[in-house]
């Protein structure tokens, strides 16, 4: 019994590290992705008011 | 294996249905319906005795922002600390696993300090930053970091840092770095609109 608890305990941790990466990697993906977006707008807008201002 | 009804991908699984959920918030309908139904909250906000105190002594609000000013930089610097040290752009001579748990408790009290008094300063202006875009957008941002560090990235952390995998760890500081900067973004900005 104990010898059991003791064998699933690696494999449990090595799959909550598992969970741990993926539910990390989809999270930092979504994020980076978003920031891309949303500064790259930013920057853009602020050309374009640039632009309107000063004409470059 | 896992006890979740999930299956042994449980945290991943609700990690994408919370990213649907805000994602499906910020880009429906919902939002605006929500954004009515909250206005006598801020309507109420402005009548408590933080408003009052807010609006009428303007040495108190300024007291308050200050502490509000000096959280959101030791936020700042335990993230940057934290997520320099991952990067190994700097303190590589301490073990990582220190500096990221003292970090923690740096970041976990700066939040405190930050949260508390942006409520009485969000009290004060409370009908302003309302109708003002970018206060939304920073509410989101602060749910979406303080998600990500204490259901994401914290329980990453616990683990041994050599067993999980270099990309995916500097994705994480990166991601870290890139929310935290945005909350700290917009929250300036507010200073700057209406």
């Amino acid at each position: 019994m104990n010898e059991r608890i003791e064998e699933a305990n690696p494999r449990e941790e090595e799959a909550d590290v598992k969970d741990a990466e993926s539910s990390a990697f989809v999270a930092a993906f979504s994020i980076i992705g978003f920031s891309i977006v949303y500064w790259a707008l930013q920057i853009q807008s602020v050309q374009e008011l640039l632009d309107l201002a000063y004409g470059f | 294996m896992s006890n979740s009804i999930l299956g042994p991908y449980t945290r991943t699984i609700v990690t994408i249905g919370f990213i649907i959920l805000v994602f499906g918030f910020s880009f429906t309908n919902f939002r605006s319906d929500m954004y009515v139904v909250i206005f006598p909250f801020f309507e109420w906000m402005e009548t408590t005795w933080f408003g009052i105190i807010g609006k009428t002594w303007g040495a108190a609000f300024a007291f308050v922002q200050t502490i509000h000013l000096l959280g959101l930089a030791l936020l700042g610097g335990s993230v940057l600390a934290a997520e320099g040290r991952i990067l190994g752009l700097l303190m590589v001579d301490v073990p990582a696993k220190t500096i990221v748990n003292r970090c923690h408790t740096l970041l976990s009290w700066s939040l405190i300090i930050t949260i508390s008094t942006g409520v009485f300063m969000a009290c004060g202006v409370a009908l302003k930053i309302y109708y003002l875009p970018v206060f939304w957008y920073k509410m989101l941002a602060l749910m979406a970091g303080v998600m990500f560090h204490f259901l994401v990235r914290r329980p990453l952390l616990e683990h041994d840092l050599e067993t999980i995998n270099p990309i995916i760890l500097r994705m994480t500081a990166v991601s870290s770095i890139l929310v935290w900067f945005l909350v700290a973004a917009t929250g300036r900005w507010i200073g700057f609109s209406g």
